[in-house]
């Protein structure tokens, strides 16, 4: 009988007041992430570093990055800025016009494996049983796997390919740590005050899990997002060291091949390995420090103690 | 520990090995333009420069089957590969792979058990001192440029310890396994051991510097967890020593979600070293790997890939066997 | 019925102070409280939830936290300072002369060992090594006189319901026969049954060694029965302490009689109603008397002034103007006991108002 009248008292109410713990949450730690040196130099890196790489397109010409464009190993002088390799590409343009495209190959990556992610991690976090069980078993033994190597057997089939469809391939595994993460949160979710609640008060499950288990999975979905992408620049820079990667557009990890293949170590022609290095490591460094911040945000007692 | 627990484990070490040659054989097939029989066509081609190519060929078109229905010949390659049969290398032909892969995985499990091992135990206790109140700031100094050093991969370092120590510095031989002119054949004399282990040094840094930030991290994160617990308050009000307390209060429970964590970086390992182990040209699975992919030898690709798979999985056996002894909340739960 | 006193006291707190540092400014967790504890006896600490109880025994053990900080005060363990001692001594002195019962006692063992080594570990560090055989044998008599079975020893904790964990804390409390053992809510987490078998056991323990006992429950009724003298805390300060029959039968402090009052009374079966209004949160607490924005007798010179102590008998102190400065209340009349006066009377209290006491 009290179910006749719990829908029309129910879900304006006693939901909303409960998801505002989560926004009230939010307020706070937007405040929070302000003052988070490590988000906001995270943050200013890979944003400086993409800027770099878009705007520099437009200025340095491309043909400079293509085979015999210039001498051959030159040192890094007014003319080159950052030297040339052992077949004249003038490694400047080529760390231009790489780096958009490994972040690229990330992204799409990083998206595609997250928003799986999600919706398994979800699933299963929320529906628990048998679906879980399978879900979470999988998620599990692809990150067991080492993905590296099924990639390298698939890339060594399919050679010469462009960077998206690396990408795509990349991404068949990068689903399996967001799925764990999420997961893991949503399960904790569930069994918090508002989601019971807003059960009751005559809400779907897909309402429930759109309305009130989303929201607060943010921060998770975010740092599973910068994991995700970080991964998969780690697995095609990784592909390409091996000699598997896509070879015509200019990449990072084509460009840091090329070098190791070079022996540019051992010519000493450090204008050829460092730039690649340095560039993928600000990229490496700046997702960890973002992903470091998520964690403080979701874990509070993480912070930074006040003195 | 209960039957059930054991079986699980059990259940899962399988699912492990199908999932991944499961993929290794549905990857080739998916390939645009049936790369085995264009591989085989290649064979062909390439007849004159290898020995019983023909011989080869045929095994090739048998094993494969490929005149089979697609379940057929799943059936076939799954039977196969459990007797360990993955076929004949094109390249080292009448070597199978298996002779190949045997050759090198003492090597790779070698580097990869000790560095492990080495690089989980330091991790592990760098992570609880950085958080323990009697560690000194310059303890905690260090440790935090260790754990700054997580996210760069294992190959980036490798690539800097080459330029630095290896070949700015010459604290270190760059490649190889032991000094050229001495030979395994000579027996593992005490010398050679030196010399192996010498030449394992740089690659075993570069393992251990690249995966000890992760594992300082983790740490950190549950033992502040830990130290926020009921029972370590009691542990300080009993008036233990501090020292007792970090080991056996505060670490002993810290560690039991690494030891987990354990089991699913392993793969992220195995991937890392085998670029490390190209970069240094040490002999192991990586080097032979990279050899295999320059020269089109799709059975050891595939071979490789899969041995490493099956010892991380025996690995994460030995791990999920290991921790009902570590958490006794797992030894009785009898679900 | 007040215990008499032998000697000196045992414990004796001065002036303590304990502050949070938080990022919002310091918590005056405990703000300056005094009281001493005479050896055998039971003391009781009640107070509403928040108010700095678990704060002044951690105090007492030295193990405050960050961002908490002990500020200041005196606090003489048989008339020497322990806030003196160095670290190394401050430890060879817990467990082995205070013992604790912490309050979250259902996750107070480490989950990973066994009761016996847990007990053993306290044994071993205070007493120097034990051949295993004695030691067992000493685990098997504490947990027997906390009426559990040897067995226990070799248990973990999780194998173990709440009360049996509650008593495995109490067998370990008791060990090394402290001089004085603490019980932050002892039962909190039990069921009724439970909790006051546990609490005859911890009784009973206590009085076979001789030894003193803080008792903080949230449950007044127990706190009636068992302690001898109890103590009222307000938001971090001590506002009344009395013999036990004597502060629920007429407390003078007008928290305590709304405490008192609130309490359910067991003649009339009747639910007495909380204290109207909130504890005050103590980043940015009222000024002076810290009651008064709930307190039914609040005059401005409470706001103005801080109430001192005051001693009503020798065994009874309380901190409020209505007692050290009547003259104040003089315009106020007699309508101010409204709210009060009418909870009192239902619960049957009969608590006179520091009026009548004059
Ligand atoms: N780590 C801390 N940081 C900041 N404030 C704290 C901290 N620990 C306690 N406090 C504050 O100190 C005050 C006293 O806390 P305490 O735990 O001593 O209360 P209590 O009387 O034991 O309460 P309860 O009956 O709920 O156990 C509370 O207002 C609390 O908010
Ligand atoms: S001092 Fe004033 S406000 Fe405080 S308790 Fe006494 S009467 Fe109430
Ligand atoms: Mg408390």
């Amino acid at each position: 009988m009290t179910t006749a009248f719990m829908p029309e008292t129910g879900p304006e109410t006693a939901p909303a007041e409960e998801s505002s713990i989560g926004t009230r949450g939010l307020r706070a730690s937007v405040r929070y992430w302000l003052g988070n040196w490590k988000l906001s130099l995270g943050l200013a890196m890979i944003i400086g570093l993409t800027g770099f790489s878009i705007f520099g397109s437009y200025i340095v010409d491309f043909d400079l990055t293509k085979v015999a464009a210039g001498d051959f190993n030159a040192r890094p002088s007014e003319k080159y800025l950052l030297g040339t390799d052992n077949v004249g590409r003038d490694v400047w343009a080529l760390i231009i016009h790489g780096i958009h495209p490994s972040l690229k190959v990330g992204l799409i990556a990083g998206v595609l494996g997250t928003a799986v992610g999600v919706v398994l991690g979800v699933v299963g976090g929320y529906y628990g049983g048998s679906t879980d069980a399978v879900i979470s078993t999988m998620a599990d033994i692809f990150l067991t796997i080492p993905s590296l190597l099924i990639l390298v057997v698939l890339a060594s089939y399919i050679r010469t390919t462009t960077l998206e469809f690396t990408a795509l391939v990349i991404a068949i595994f990068a689903w399996a740590g967001p799925t764990r993460l999420i997961r893991s949160q949503t399960l904790s979710l569930r069994e918090r005050a508002f989601v019971p609640l807003a059960k009751l008060s005559g809400q779907s499950d897909f309402e429930i899990a759109i309305k009130q288990i989303l929201p607060n999975l943010l921060p998770y979905i975010m740092a599973g997002f910068v994991g995700a992408v970080s991964g998969a620049i780690l697995a095609l820079v990784g592909i390409q060291i091996l000699g598997l990667g896509p070879l015509f557009t200019p990449n990072l990890g084509m460009i840091l091949q090329a070098a190791y293949e070079g022996a540019a170590i051992f010519r000493g022609m450090w204008w050829w390995w460092v730039p690649p290095t340095a560039a993928l490591m600000i990229i490496f460094i700046s997702l960890f420090l973002i992903s470091l911040a998520l964690d403080e945000l979701a874990n509070p007692r993480l912070r930074e103690r006040a003195k | 520990m209960s039957l059930t627990y054991i079986l699980r484990r059990l259940g899962i070490f399988f699912l492990i090995l199908w999932v991944a040659s499961t993929l290794n054989f549905v990857i080739p097939r998916l390939a645009p333009g049936d790369p085995i029989a264009a591989l085989i066509g290649e064979m062909e081609e390439q007849g004159a420069t290898v020995e019983n190519s023909a011989e080869l060929i045929n095994l090739f078109r048998e094993r494969f089957g490929l005149d089979d229905p697609l379940p057929i010949q799943y059936l076939k390659y799954m039977a196969a590969l459990a007797r360990f049969d993955l076929g004949y290398s094109i390249r080292f032909f009448p070597a199978t792979v298996s002779q190949i892969v045997a050759a090198a995985l003492p090597y790779t499990i070698g580097l990869l058990t000790a560095t492990s091992l080495i690089t989980f135990v330091l991790g592990i206790l760098a992570g609880a001192l950085l958080v323990w109140h009697s560690t000194p700031q310059f303890g905690r100094a260090v440790i935090t440029f260790f754990m700054m050093l997580a996210p760069i991969p294992y190959y980036l370092l490798a690539i800097i310890f080459v330029s630095v120590l290896a070949f700015s510095l010459g604290w270190f031989p760059y490649s190889g396994v032991v000094s050229v002119g001495r030979l395994a054949e000579e027996g593992f004399d005490f010398g050679y051991i030196v010399d192996l282990v010498y030449h394992s040094l740089l690659p075993a840094f570069s393992i251990i510097i690249a995966g000890v930030g992760g594992w300082v991290l983790g740490m950190r994160g549950m033992m502040v967890t830990v130290l926020g617990e009921d029972y370590l308050t009691l542990a300080e009000a009993k008036g233990l020593k501090d020292r007792r307390i970090f080991l056996r209060y505060a670490m002993r429970n810290a560690i039991l979600p690494q030891f987990t964590a354990l089991a699913i970086t392993l793969g992220y390992v195995v991937s890392g070293a085998t670029i490390v182990e190209l970069i240094f040209s040490y002999p192991g699975m990586g080097l032979r790997l990279f050899e295999a992919i320059n020269s089109n030898d799709f059975p050891v690709i595939q071979g490789i890939t899969f041995f490493l798979v099956v010892s991380i999985a025996v690995a994460i056996l030995i791990i999920d066997l290991i921790y009902p002894w570590l958490d006794p909340r797992i030894t009785y739960s009898r679900k | 019925m007040t215990v008499a006193i032998e000697s000196a006291p045992l414990l004796q707190i001065e002036n303590l102070r304990v502050y949070y540092w938080t990022q919002a400014g310091p918590v005056k967790a405990v703000d300056d409280i005094s009281f001493t504890i005479n050896p055998k006896e039971r003391f009781g600490f009640i107070g509403e939830s928040g108010c700095g109880k678990t704060t002044t025994i951690m105090a007492i053990l030295r193990l405050i936290k960050r961002p908490g900080r002990i500020e200041g005060g005196k606090i003489l363990l048989k008339g020497s300072d322990i806030l003196t001692l160095s670290d190394e001594e401050m430890r060879q002195s817990r467990w082995s002369r205070i013992s604790l019962i912490p309050q979250g006692a259902m996750n107070s063992l480490n989950p990973v060992m066994r009761v016996q080594d847990q007990i053993a570990d306290a044994i071993v560090t205070h007493r120097g090594a034990v051949p295993i055989r004695e030691l067992r044998e000493r685990i098997g008599d504490l947990l027997e006189t906390v009426q559990l079975s040897a067995e226990v020893a070799d248990m973990y904790p999780h194998e173990l319901s709440g009360g049996m964990k509650q008593r495995v804390c109490i067998a370990m409390a008791t060990a090394l026969e402290p001089e004085l053992i603490i019980a932050d809510e002892p039962t909190s987490a039990l069921d009724v049954v439970v909790q006051k078998a546990v609490m005859e056991t911890l009784i009973g323990v206590q009085e076979r060694l001789n030894a003193s006992m803080i008792l903080i429950g949230h449950d007044m009724g127990m706190t009636a029965q068992v302690a001898d003298r109890v103590g009222v805390m307000y938001a971090g300060k001590l506002v009344e302490v009395a013999g036990t029959r004597e502060l629920f039968r007429q407390p003078q402090h007008p928290y305590s009689q709304a405490l008192i009052s609130s309490l359910p009374s067991i003649r009339e079966k009747k639910r007495g109603g909380g204290i109207p209004g909130l504890p005050p949160f103590l980043l940015n607490p009222p000024q002076n008397c810290l009651f008064h924005p709930r307190c039914p007798h609040a005059v401005a010179f409470c706001q103005e002034t801080p109430p001192p102590m005051h001693r009503i008998r020798t065994s009874h102190m309380a901190a409020c103007h209505l007692l050290s400065a009547p003259e104040q209340f003089d315009s106020a009349g007699e309508s101010d006991g409204g709210v009060l006066g009418a909870t009192k009377a239902a619960a049957g209290a009969e608590a006179p108002s520091g009026h009548q006491t004059r």
